[in-house]
């Protein structure tokens, strides 16, 4: 967490933003100048698509409501759905590739034919399938998700578990009477974490994008439970000509999330790969140039 | 590199904050429904609703138009009738007379046909018999098929129309069974015992004995049947589902089509028709037509502003707030828009959820409902409330003059404490969970905001938004399936009425089990008068509205379709899921 904020700032600015969000989302019933009721938002349809006021700081909907606590509001969702998926979907590729490694053989050689056919049905098809099975709702939105995206990314699980399955030490715990599940869980998982970690944290930003456009597809939650990418696509399109920023506030928070979680995610990419701890990569240019000029000294003498 | 990024990303971030300042101060909210008067057409009052006639200058041959279409049925057969609109290359025995074209004799902002209202298309003369119970038709002898596989351009004779009828009711020409289930044709052409034919131009329909009467007369003749051949049986399924097959007598020709999107329409240049208004003049005027699915309501509202569309029509195609845009958008001039009352969207009370089953329950439901503010605030209205029951409140069937305030206030007042009092005297003082379903096409801020209402009695109401209207209905007409969907009453017919909410009618959505409304359908039914008929419809009417089986989220509202004023020759006459729309299309022309 120190390398973090000492040598990569804007990983840890993304940091400080995705926990601003969360904050926010926890705390919506604290923070929103018009709480929810009775667990709906407050509607004045006397006060609809109204700018931005004292009352109302960044103006009403159609319905009335106010766009800043339905923003925060929103920011629960979105928060809860990014984050369970983002879980989710990290399980399933490490159930799927730390077992298709760690078992190998037929196993592997059928369970990854599975995950060949499955990527080559494009994902957005596989989504739309899903949730006309499963049908509407949070709970669906977040399944649909993360079952693709977990089966899609047991791949690179996959890669790193055998690099990992194949070392010495795994090897040698077979002479202490370790089976398949004990080595997985003892050695493998642990010794992958940090590709775990990396496809955890720049997973995020994705999964708000694509619920924003399951929200225009007519996938995506209750008319009533506030959401971004909801905003976005039923109010701010039918009101784009009378209320803009229906579809710009929301629009703007999706990209600062997208963005966090990006730099968070490139962050801890830089920092917990090896290949780029204390080689010349992870230095900086005026590092770059001291370490220059001191050779340079060192030639000369 | 630094600074310049330094730079790039402050330029950027001034740029958003300038379109930020810019946005906001221009809305309209809550303006009243204005008319598009200045188009320097006439504009009459019917009703409350407004009708405006277009016809500016002389009728011109040419041009292309492209209108909204809410779904294709993806079936070309003749047995797919009156809600399949789109169908121009049909055509049958009568249509509406367009030479009414007069809003004080035929109400032109309503789909309500009465015979009276209805000129012969295919039919020439036709004559009533009550002694011998046959209805006698003689045919145009000018008709011919479009010049289209399977009838390649042949003249069309009786043996055409005794096949159409005769498949629709399984009584001859091979058929021993119904065509079709999809649409009920022996519900709607309940009169018919059999059909014969007398040389090549005249048909005698021969009426049941139950059904001698002059009601019966008026539900023939006003049934939208479309008339083909023979050679349409001799067909492969595969050719039956083939668009290149789709062929009648109708004034246009299906040229292209592409599945679930649009169909195109080119003149048939072999059309016998003449317009009335102009009887010099050979139908149809326009060259081409484009009907164009557009599932998003924001997407017609941009489309018909950027000129993409030319024609919105076929009900609640746009919410109260984009019609509001799009008077704002616009020049009053580039379009006419057409208001006329329709139901106030609802949800059907389906019998098969236990609370719904008990009337209170539903009673609370309606008062939990502020229908004031839906109608002032949200619309924009400033009518006075109206409610529908089961008739729309143009038809001669509706009760709603007779509704007393008793039960007029159970549909229009705000009282949430009262139904929170029902509830609990219903065994619900904790509310319960009401499952909804409603299609894409629906106005999904109207459902969000009744949601509010029902939580503040403690009702929970999850709203599902299928994907389609038949996803819609296969969710909400399972008695297994535990939503209630979409509902919005206001039929304008008796067939339409007893499709939707007779015991077992394959549209039914409320699926109730009451016995003696059963019995109210079937008296209107086979009413031998239509004064009985419109004094038993009333009775229906009422009883239907007492039970209060459509939450109704509303009153009436003031629905409205929206025209491009390059479009001419048009009455204002609905078009929504209309018999009428091939006739329509065939009168307008394009003024560029």
């Amino acid at each position: 967490m120190k390398d973090l904020f000492k040598k990569k700032p804007m990983g840890a600015l993304g940091l400080i933003l995705l926990a601003l969000f969360v904050l926010v989302a926890i705390f919506a019933d604290v923070l929103a100048p018009y709480p929810m009721v009775n667990g709906n938002m407050t509607v004045d349809v006397i006060h609809k698509l109204e700018p931005g006021s004292a009352e109302h700081l960044l103006g009403t909907d159609s319905l009335g409501r106010d766009v800043l606590s339905y923003l925060i509001y929103g920011a629960r969702t979105s928060v809860i759905l990014g984050i369970c998926c983002t879980i989710l979907s990290t399980l399933i590729s490490i159930v799927i590739g730390v077992t298709s490694a760690s078992i190998g053989g037929k196993f592997d050689l059928i369970l990854q034919r599975f995950v060949d056919g499955w990527q080559c049905i494009p994902g957005m098809l596989i989504l739309i399938i899903l949730m006309n099975i499963m049908g509407n709702g949070l709970v669906q939105l977040i399944l649909a998700m993360a079952i693709p995206a977990g089966i899609g990314g047991s791949r690179m699980i996959r890669s790193s578990a055998i690099s990992v399955k194949d070392a010495g030490y795994v090897k040698m715990s077979g002479i202490l009477a370790g089976n398949v599940w004990w080595k997985m869980l003892k050695h493998i998982i642990p010794n992958i974490m940090p590709v775990i970690l990396m496809g955890l944290a720049g997973s995020l930003g994705g999964v708000i994008m694509m619920e924003a456009s399951m929200n225009f597809l007519g996938y995506g939650v209750d008319p009533g439970t506030p959401s971004w990418g909801y905003m976005i696509t039923n109010q701010g399109r039918s009101n784009m000509y009378v209320a803009p920023w229906l579809a710009l506030y929301p629009g703007i928070l999706i990209s600062i999330m997208v963005f966090a979680s990006a730099m968070f995610g490139d962050a801890v990419r830089d920092l917990m790969d090896p290949r780029l701890k204390g080689g010349i990569g992870s230095y900086n240019s005026k590092k770059i140039a001291k370490i220059a000029a001191r050779m340079g000294k060192k030639q000369t003498v | 590199m630094k600074k310049r990024s330094r730079l790039i990303t402050v330029l950027l971030v001034l740029t958003m904050l300038l379109s930020l300042a810019a946005c906001g101060g221009n809305t309209n909210s809550g303006s009243d429904t204005t008319n598009a008067g200045d188009s320097g057409a006439d504009t009459t009052t019917t009703d409350g609703a407004k009708t405006t006639d277009t016809t500016t200058g002389e009728p011109q041959y040419g041009g292309s138009i492209t209108a909204y279409y809410q779904e294709f049925a993806n079936n070309f057969g003749p047995e797919v009738g009156d809600n399949r609109s789109y169908a121009f290359w049909f055509e049958s025995l009568w249509a509406i007379d367009w030479g009414l074209n007069d809003s004080e004799t035929f109400a032109f902002d309503t789909e309500y046909i009465a015979a009276e209202y209805m000129a012969g298309q295919i039919a020439d003369t036709w004559e009533y018999d009550a002694d011998a119970g046959t209805l006698t038709v003689a045919l145009l002898e000018d008709v011919t098929f479009q010049d289209k596989e399977p009838y390649n351009g042949r003249g069309l004779v009786a043996e055409d129309v005794k096949w159409s009828y005769d498949r629709l009711l399984g009584i001859g020409s091979g058929w021993d069974t119904p065509v079709s289930a999809e649409t009920d044709w022996p519900s709607v052409l309940y009169m018919i015992e059999s059909v014969e034919i007398d040389g090549d131009y005249t048909v005698i329909f021969n009426l049941k004995a139950d059904y001698n009467t002059e009601t019966a007369i008026n539900d023939l003749i006003i049934a939208n049947v479309n008339i083909a051949g023979s050679e349409w049986d001799a067909l492969t399924d595969e050719q039956q589902s083939d668009w290149k097959y789709a062929a009648g007598t109708g004034p246009y020709i299906l040229d292209d089509y592409i599945l679930d999107n649009s169909m195109h329409f080119v003149k048939n240049e072999n059309y016998y028709d003449y317009d009335e208004r102009y009887p010099e003049n050979k139908l149809p005027y326009i060259d081409e037509i484009t009907l164009q699915v557009v599932t998003e309501s924001a997407n017609r509202l941009t489309q018909f502003i950027s000129g993409e569309l030319d024609w919105l029509a076929w009900q609640s195609v746009l919410s109260a707030s984009e019609m509001e845009q799009l008077r704002n958008s616009m020049s009053a001039d580039a379009f006419t828009e057409y208001n006329y009352y329709s139901a106030a969207s609802g949800i059907a009370m389906k019998q098969t959820l236990e609370p719904l089953q008990d009337i209170n329950v539903r009673k609370a439901l309606q008062m939990a409902i502020n229908s004031e503010e839906i109608h002032r605030e949200y619309m924009g209205l400033d009518t006075d409330m109206v409610f529908m029951g089961m008739f729309d409140v143009s038809t001669s069937y509706s009760a709603v003059d007779e509704w007393s305030d008793e039960l007029y206030d159970s549909y229009a007042v705000y009282d949430p404490e009262g139904a929170k009092t029902l509830l609990e005297e219903a065994g619900y003082p904790d509310g319960f969970t009401l499952e909804v379903v409603i299609f894409g096409g629906l106005d999904a801020d109207l459902y969000a905001l009744a949601q509010t209402y029902l939580a503040e009695i403690g009702v929970t109401m999850n709203i599902t938004i299928a994907s389609s209207p038949p996803e819609m209905n296969q969710m909400g007409m399972d008695p297994d399936d535990p939503h209630a969907m979409f509902n919005n009453g206001g039929k304008f017919s008796l067939t339409r009425a007893l499709l939707s909410y007779a015991i077992g009618a394959t549209e039914n959505s409320i699926l109730h089990d009451d016995t003696k409304f059963d019995e109210m359908l079937t008296a209107m039914n086979t009413a031998s008068t239509m004064e009985e008929r419109i004094e038993l419809g009333k009775e229906a009417d009422l009883y239907f509205a007492e039970q209060h089986w459509i939450l109704s989220l509303g009153a009436v509202e003031s629905s409205t379709d929206f025209i491009s004023s390059r479009i001419q020759g048009f009455n204002g006459e609905r078009t929504v899921k209309n018999w009428n729309m091939r006739t329509v299309m065939a009168r307008v022309w394009v003024n560029e």
